[in-house]
């Protein structure tokens, strides 16, 4: 069994409000969907001048990390040890519908709505807020893009192919292309706007600003766990888990047809450090 | 020229989305790129389509672009040079 | 398990042609795929990047002698693809259909997600290893070839394939023309008064074992994927640093991790799309790791024109035929080096010892890769016939 994986912090957003380790801020939906009125200034109370240009995946991508509470660098050599793994179902299916529209009905193709019609542009604008030098994954696995993501960043710091890992799982889909994935998927409730994010280090490393773990990681054979959970259901198992507080376990078996024997188990303690 | 310079800084702020900014912030004789407003290429070729659109100007060598974006003061001054009356 | 990973088989459609001789051989400047890939993949249904990728691997899984192999084997074999478009070209019918008619045509969106071609694959070789998609833009290919190979270091699969693909979209055709940075006339890389890139399309794909698997089924030893390396330039959305600084990190690590230095390197495929910037970032930042005396360099986007996420790919099997036939291609499109770029990429195709190989790979977001590809010492390297 190996216990040297740790995620010591949790970031999150959706249509009801964003939040992280340090607390969380509700949204009155009575002022319209999240998705609108989302500026910078209500999440940071400081400027932030690309946010406004990005698409909605970036955004939200963007400010759950930014409930990471990463240290903004500035000016400094970037760090390679930070790699960033997202799993997005959707991807950037908003975004070119946005492009279309705008290319058939509007002004014509807009170069800013092109650049964002790849999902690891979320990846690239994290990249350049928190400078971060590191490998950057994005993984489509329909269903499984969530379990997908976090067993990547696990085995990527089990090789000690990085030091910290920047988990993200998100998804923005527009109504119609809600429906569209209820077709595929029938079973279970897909999330459809919202980003998560978790900070997995490797429990040696020692950061300058000294986080304290929220729960460990472990990977183990599976005669050893319990049942596990049904992969379209980790994000939102993951990070209830996480923002509850109290001890708590779960098992993720490891993604379908991956070939892996193996269980991941993220086991919240009160008392980790 | 004026109402120009005026419009231009509300088209700006309304198509590249700048959040915190107002018309009346920019300083028309301030640089659009790098510092001044802090506009990247991505941005300078939103200005191209808006350059297009609402003028009627094609600018098809973007090193054509980069002088033209050079300010708002600048812009005005393509524009009116540019534009087919 | 530190065995090294060697490629046993590969599958390569392009606009040059189906089968690794003819993308060799092809010379003419390109973009579109002839002929229909549904009439050739082996599948009933599903989108162009389907067919395309469905087509490659087939061909990297006959080429590799897998259809050989017992169906419990079989099984347990992975694949890894990259690509950035998926089912787009049908979904572009949905969004037309819908935005100016106000159709909504559901059935238009069932190949739509980026993992369908690598779905489609796998159903259709009986593939039930480890699978994955990755879009990592124009890194697709080389991160999903890297992928595919932690998965074997790792001990998780003994056999898998890894490639990548995309098709031609009025998306990107549009959007990159938004950029700018589509030239008129073809792109020319690192050509002094360059204008832009050429879009293409295509499918490649690898079959990577480690060397103990690949001797005991007594299976040709094409190459050795060696190391490799990623970076996140942190810079901007679409445009290179000037000094390419994430590419150069890429390089550096990729040759460190192989255990080699600059000087092992005969031959470097660039990433040179024949866009203002990226040719003058990477170009700068190859000669700081070269230096002046630095190895044989071109790109051959000119070849295939730029196909995003298969091109890491497609550029790996160059890379591979540059080893087996001791022959580095030139640089289609270049006649005048750009004075402003401190490399001299070769104009012209020509013999030369080829052991050590570099592949770079660089993507919007920053995403910076680099691959190492070296000769296998023992095993037959001459080009194999083709299945056509």
């Amino acid at each position: 069994m190996s216990s040297s994986l740790v995620i010591s912090s949790f970031g999150y957003i959706d249509a009801t409000g964003w939040g992280g380790k340090e607390g969380s801020h509700r949204w009155d939906q009575s002022q319209g969907p999240l998705a609108r009125a989302l500026r910078w200034r209500m999440v940071s109370g400081s400027a932030y001048d690309r946010f406004g240009r990005m698409d909605l995946l970036s955004k939200y991508v963007s400010v759950a990390v930014e409930m990471l509470g990463l240290p903004l660098l500035e000016n400094q050599d970037l760090p390679l040890e930070t790699t960033m793994v997202m799993g997005t179902m959707g991807g950037c299916y908003g975004a070119d519908l946005d492009f279309y529209r705008g290319t058939i009905q509007g002004d014509g193709p807009s170069p800013t709505m092109f650049a964002y019609t790849l999902p690891t542009i979320a990846l690239g604008e994290i990249a350049i807020r928190h400078r971060l030098g590191g490998a950057s994954y994005c993984f489509m696995a329909g269903a499984d893009s969530g379990v997908l993501a976090l067993w990547e960043s696990a085995k990527l710091l089990e090789a000690g192919e990085c030091q910290e890992c920047v988990c993200i799982m998100a998804d923005v889909l527009p109504q119609h292309a809600e429906k569209m994935v209820r077709n595929i998927y029938p079973g279970g409730e897909l999330l459809t706007e919202y980003a998560y994010a978790f900070l997995l280090e490797r429990n040696a490393h020692t950061p300058a600003h000294e986080r304290s773990s929220l729960a460990e990681i472990l990977i183990s054979s599976p005669s050893d766990a319990a049942d596990s959970i049904e992969s379209w259901n980790l994000p939102s198992s993951l990070m209830g888990l996480l923002k509850e507080g109290r001890p708590g376990r779960l098992d993720i078996a490891s993604p379908p047809a991956s070939g892996l024997k193996e269980i991941l188990s993220v086991i919240r303690c009160s008392t980790v450090t | 020229m004026h109402q120009l310079i005026s419009d231009l800084k509300g088209k700006i702020v309304d198509i590249l989305n700048l959040e915190d900014i107002s018309p009346e912030d920019i300083d028309e004789a301030a640089p659009l790129f790098g510092e001044g407003l802090g506009l990247d290429s991505l941005d300078a070729l939103e200005l191209v389509v808006l350059v297009e659109k609402d003028y009627d100007i094609k600018i098809t060598d973007i090193e054509v672009g980069r002088r033209a974006f050079a300010s708002i003061n600048a812009l005005a001054q393509f524009i009116l040079e540019n534009q087919v009356k | 398990m530190s065995s090294r990973i060697i490629v046993t088989g590969m599958g390569i459609v392009s606009a040059l042609g189906w089968t690794p001789t003819a993308n060799w051989c092809g010379h003419f400047p390109v973009g579109q795929v002839n002929g229909d890939p549904a009439q050739c993949s082996g599948l009933t249904r599903g989108s162009r990047s389907d067919h395309l990728a469905a087509y490659a691997a087939r061909m990297a899984f006959l080429d590799s002698g897998l259809d050989r192999l017992p169906g419990t084997i079989k099984k347990t074999i992975g694949l890894v693809m990259g690509g950035t478009t998926g089912g787009l070209l049908d979904t572009e019918s949905f969004f037309i259909g819908a935005i100016k008619e106000g159709r909504v045509d559901g059935s238009l969106l069932r190949h739509h997600e980026c993992c369908h071609p690598a779905n489609a694959t796998a159903d259709l070789l009986g593939l039930h290893g480890f699978r994955a998609t990755l879009s990592t833009a124009c890194s697709s290919g080389v991160m999903a070839i890297a992928t595919a190979c932690d998965v074997l270091k790792a001990g998780e699969a003994k056999i898998m394939l890894a490639g990548g693909v995309d098709s031609l979209t009025r998306l990107t055709l549009n959007g990159f023309a938004s950029l700018l940075i589509i030239s008129p006339d073809g792109c020319r890389p690192f050509n002094a008064r360059r204008t832009g890139m050429s879009l293409g399309e295509g499918a490649a794909v690898l079959v990577l074992e480690p060397e103990e698997s690949a001797r005991a089924r007594k299976a040709l030893m094409l190459a050795e994927i060696c190391s490799f390396a990623h970076t996140c330039e942190a810079h901007h959305p679409t445009a290179p640093t000037s000094d390419g600084a994430g590419i150069y990190k890429a390089m550096a690590l990729a040759l460190q991790r192989a255990g080699l230095t600059p000087a092992d390197v005969d031959y470097v495929n660039a990433h040179g799309t024949g866009t203002i910037d990226n040719d003058l970032a990477e170009g700068r930042a190859l000669n700081r790791l070269f230096g002046e005396a630095h190895p044989f360099i071109s790109s051959t986007k000119r070849f295939f024109g730029h196909t995003l996420g298969a091109a890491g790919a497609i550029e790996t099997v160059v890379c591979i035929l540059a080893l087996q036939n001791q022959w580095v291609p030139g640089t289609l499109g270049l006649r005048h080096h750009d004075p402003e770029i401190p490399i001299k990429p070769l104009l012209s195709p020509m013999s030369a010892t080829v052991k050590t190989v570099l592949n770079n790979s660089i993507g919007f977001g920053g995403a910076c890769s680099s691959l190492v590809i070296r000769q296998v010492s023992r095993g037959n390297g001459a080009l194999k016939d083709d299945h056509s």
